[in-house]
């Protein structure tokens, strides 16, 4: 078990990577469902392009917009695809909901799980995450008040400054916030779905409470700990955009689709390093003599487990 | 003198503090410009004594009009324009703005009362005929809307024989709209454009005085300016003219006084917050004095605006003439003003810019081109904006190109980043094929589909058509054109067909075929490449396994149609597996056309347009075909599409 922040930080990495089964999984099926959405546009500009040397500026001068904007504008639309990558995203939704439970388990006992135990854990907890997204929602609804305010305000002060930057530094100021709120939020979330697993609860407000609490208590070191993760990710999709953008020649197509993909993958990771980190972490609360010791944890993959979710 | 910005801030404030007045403009003697030669055929000298409440944002002013008939005829009844009433909410402007849109406002845009503005004449008198203000009526020429109040005219007792000059004094009241569309105020700075009574244009045997619409507004004779403005002392001034001199009046105020000459309107502009930084550059016809007025938060920009702005006064002295003025005044609005920017007035232009423009977005520089070219096409080729809009807005715009494309690149004229590029021909065909069919170029503006139409077609159409006349005539003859039509019209007021006419002059050429579909017409060019096969040309022989066919020879056809309804010569450019390349011409004038070579190659590509100087053609992706497929744009596409929706899935999985 790893000990101290730096310890938890390092030892969610290390279990994101000993792990690294689950993380596969689910980068595939991320990919495999936005290949999906791309099949359409794929259809539709590939009897235009793959014959025409006028696709050649596509290639050479990086997203040439000019030509992207006539393909749009022919009375073909060919890039009017609607909102297909929303519905593969609605799907990728539903699926992290029901994978969520399998990921958690996985990394609170340390151990990787056949694919069958791995959907039948993430079966158990679907709805009991389904209930606490209902419930994020629900909390998520001030988070937007905020936000709207804080546009409000921001659309006067833009009105009454001739400076652009009264407006700029209230925006900042007011995005930065506005993270800070929704990664707390996140955090809580993150934490009742942790003591969902480790104690198998099956009332989710309970879990929101007892992860309020926890958060609360611990709100400094736990919030540490998302934020330098969250850092992390920033800054290697950042990066990793700048390696893309400025040292891979536009017309490499498998170079450029490998960075975006590695872009993707780490980005995924890091959402994955912050779910190891919180259970590192629960599991090192937990031992602490002062913490409220709850229900011992199941056996692996216990079949009871499922009953209860019932 | 170029200060950097915030040490000429600093300074500004010691000047302000010191009880010492700030000026946009250096005091010039007027003496010298006075003795010069007249430019233009002076018919209006206008006298304009204002005062400017900066607070009520209203003008409160004076104006004596001397008017010359040079019509050639007596004249009895003269229309006058009073363009502030435009923003009210039963003018027609606003219900054209409600209805189609304009650049600043979307249709359906509410009426704001914050954006009302009016003009009101409270004495109208002629010299010799007395008070006429209870004769004004107001006139409605383009619609029946007897709401609009932009055009009033006076029937006076008797006429003005040919020859003469009449005198007009008018007493007039302004009240500023905030800004919505050109003139206005904002925060503590006003532009003002349009803000005094001005007559109409006795042009092609009648008078010319339109109502002010959604897109255009510009029309007027040359002649003399002398405006007094009379405003607070803190505030910089800018304006179209020479700054003459200046006095404080110790009670706050000062009066600026201006001149100039050779123009057909006056416009400025004030704010205590402006940064002036002053500038010169010589051309052909002497030094010209640079004036920008930057706005808070706007330094940035400086170095770029005054790049563009020389490197343009260069290229328009090279290319199409020499500026004649001593000065220009580039007006910087400030954050929330952006709707008064991108403006043309004579010698005073309106540019754009905000606190974030990233250096390889060259949004700054090409409006501040485009309304310098305006100095050229409406300023001094002072053509009718209202009914041939294109000939300011469309021949600025290919000017705008060329002018672009030599300062920054043919293909980053417009975007010049890591991550995707434009030049300004494929941003100016980009708005012509946004509604490539719907209105001809020739038509009275405010008789377009919309305001999406008027655009494409007169900014982006007219550029595109124009950059297509290169290839029928020659990049090089096409500039010698313009530069005769701009010698030969500056100060007058020409006519579409004038501008035709100097190009068929200048070419030798007989050009209506393609005048009367691209500029009289609605038809779409639209060329495609059908089909490129091979196969053998003993065909029935049995075909063998790799290698030539029996007899050597291929039977390869090329199969080119005309899609759409617009004829235009075009070459075709085939390629063969061996290297070798046949360049055909077709006249374009059939449905279809099939070129058949027998050789012992195998067609492998062709193209129309190789040089790709058919800006006009509606679609370059079907202007070519090759025979072998390629899939690296379409993957291209496919992994960017991929890499899009893995991102949003992965958002609002963060939810679960």
């Amino acid at each position: 078990m790893a000990n101290g922040q730096s310890g938890i930080f390092v030892g969610g990495a290390g279990l994101v990577w000993r792990r690294q089964r689950v993380l596969w999984w689910v980068f595939v099926v991320n990919l495999v469902l936005a290949s999906f959405a791309a099949r359409t546009i794929t259809s539709r500009v590939a009897p235009v392009l793959n014959h025409s040397l006028a696709s050649n500026p596509l290639l050479v001068y990086g997203f040439h917009l000019s030509a992207v904007n006539e393909l749009s504008s022919l009375p073909s639309e060919y890039l009017t695809v609607g909102s297909t990558p929303m519905y593969y995203s609605v799907i990728f939704f539903f699926f992290m909901l029901l994978a969520t439970g399998g990921v958690l388990e996985a990394y609170w006992r340390d151990s990787s799980p056949s694919t069958g135990e791995f959907f039948l854990s993430g079966g158990s907890y679907f709805w009991r995450f389904l209930r606490l997204v209902v419930l994020l929602f629900l909390v998520l609804i001030p988070i937007g008040i905020v936000a709207a305010a804080a546009r409000g305000i921001g659309n006067v002060i833009d009105e009454k400054s001739i400076s652009p930057f009264s407006w700029v530094w209230f925006e900042l100021g007011a995005v930065l916030v506005l993270t800070f709120l929704l990664m707390s939020v996140r955090l809580w979330f993150d934490i009742a779905e942790v003591i969902a697993v480790a104690e198998s609860e099956t009332r989710s407000r309970k879990c929101l409470r007892r992860g309020a609490k926890v958060v609360w208590n611990n709100f400094g070191s736990l919030f540490w700990l998302y934020f330098r993760i969250s850092v992390v990710g920033w800054i290697v999709l950042a990066a990793g955009m700048h390696i893309w953008v400025h040292h891979v020649s536009h017309g490499s197509i498998t170079l450029s689709l490998l960075i975006s993909q590695l872009i993707a993958l780490f980005w995924l990771g890091t959402r994955f390093w912050h779910r190891a980190s919180e259970t590192l972490w629960y599991k090192n609360y937990l031992s602490r003599p002062e913490s409220e010791s709850v229900a011992p944890a199941p056996s692996p993959y216990e079949p009871s487990l499922v009953a209860s979710a019932r | 003198m170029h200060l950097a910005p915030n040490r000429f801030a600093c300074l500004l404030l010691v000047l302000i503090a010191s009880g010492d007045v700030a000026f946009a403009q250096a005091p010039t003697a007027t003496a010298t410009s006075s003795e010069k030669q007249p430019l233009s055929v002076r018919v209006v000298g206008y006298q304009i004594d204002a005062k400017y409440d900066a607070v009520k944002h209203t003008i409160n002013a004076s104006e004596t009009l001397t008017y010359k008939n040079l019509t050639g005829q007596p004249q009895q009844t003269f229309p006058f324009h009073l363009y502030l009433n435009a923003f009210q909410p039963q003018s027609t402007f606003m219900t054209e703005v409600h209805l189609y849109g304009t650049r600043g406002a979307g249709p359906d845009t509410p009426w704001d009362p914050k954006h009302f503005g009016s003009i009101t004449v409270t004495k109208f008198a002629v010299d010799g005929a007395g008070d006429l203000t209870d004769k004004m009526v107001f006139v409605h020429p383009d619609d029946q809307n007897a709401n609009d109040k932009t055009v009033f005219q006076v029937t006076l007792p008797k006429p003005v024989p040919p020859g003469a000059s009449v005198t007009f004094h008018l007493d007039f009241q302004d009240q500023m709209p905030e800004v919505l569309e050109r003139t206005g105020y904002k925060h503590d700075f006003v532009m003002v454009g349009q803000w005094f009574p001005k007559v109409g244009v006795w042009w092609k045997g009648a008078w010319n005085c339109h109502q002010f619409h959604a897109t255009t507004e510009f029309f007027a004779d040359f002649g003399t300016f002398d405006v007094k403005i009379n405003l607070p002392e803190n505030e910089i001034v800018g304006a179209g003219g020479d700054l003459v001199s200046t006095v404080s009046n110790g009670d706050g105020t000062k009066t600026v006084t201006f001149h100039s000459e050779d123009v057909h309107d006056f416009s400025w502009t004030a704010s205590p917050s402006f940064t002036d930084v002053e500038d010169s550059w010589t051309g052909s016809a002497g030094e010209v004095k640079i004036h920008l007025l930057m706005s808070p938060g706007h330094a940035s920009t400086t170095k770029r605006y005054l790049q563009a702005l020389k490197g343009t006064l260069r290229l328009f002295d090279e290319w199409y003439g020499p500026y004649p003025y001593d000065r220009i005044t580039v007006v910087d609005p400030p954050h929330g003003g952006l709707d008064a920017g991108g403006m043309e007035y004579p010698t005073l232009i309106t540019a754009g810019t905000s606190w974030l423009v990233p250096k390889g977005l060259l949004l700054p520089e090409g409006v501040l081109e485009h309304e310098f070219g305006h100095q050229y096409w409406y300023g001094m080729v002072a053509t009718n904006e209202f009914e041939e809009a294109w000939l300011d807005e469309g021949i600025n715009s290919y000017t705008e190109v060329k002018i672009m494309n030599e300062l920054y690149g043919f293909n980053t004229s417009t975007i010049k980043t890591h991550w995707g590029t434009m030049g300004e021909p494929e941003e100016q065909r980009m708005n012509y094929l946004g509604r490539p069919d719907a209105d001809p170029i020739a038509r009275f503006a405010w008789q377009y589909m919309n305001d999406s139409s008027y655009g494409g077609v007169t900014y982006g159409k007219t550029a595109t058509v124009l950059l297509t006349l290169e290839k029928v005539i020659g990049e090089d003859t096409l500039r010698r054109a313009i530069h005769t039509y701009f010698m030969r019209y500056r100060f007058t007021h020409p006519t579409g067909e004038d501008f035709l006419k100097t190009i068929e002059e200048v070419s030798g050429q007989n050009l209506r075929w393609y005048f009367d579909q691209s500029v009289y017409g609605t038809q779409v060019l639209d060329y495609e490449v059908l089909g490129v096969t091979a196969n053998p040309l003993n065909w029935w022989d049995k075909k063998p396994r790799s290698g030539p066919p029996p007899g050597g020879l291929y039977r390869n056809t090329v199969l080119i149609h005309r899609k759409g309804d617009f004829i235009f010569p075009e070459d075709v450019q085939v390629k063969f597996d061996n290297g070798e390349t046949v360049n055909e011409h077709w006249d374009g004038r059939d449905r279809w056309i099939r070129y058949t070579y027998d050789k012992p190659a195998k067609a492998i590509s062709a193209e129309i347009d190789p040089d790709h100087k058919v800006w006009l053609d509606r679609s370059f992706f079907n202007n070519s075909m090759t025979v072998k497929e390629d899939t690296h744009a379409t993957r291209k596409l496919r992994d960017l599409w991929i890499f899009g929706t893995e991102c949003l899935s992965q958002l609002l999985a963060w939810l679960t």
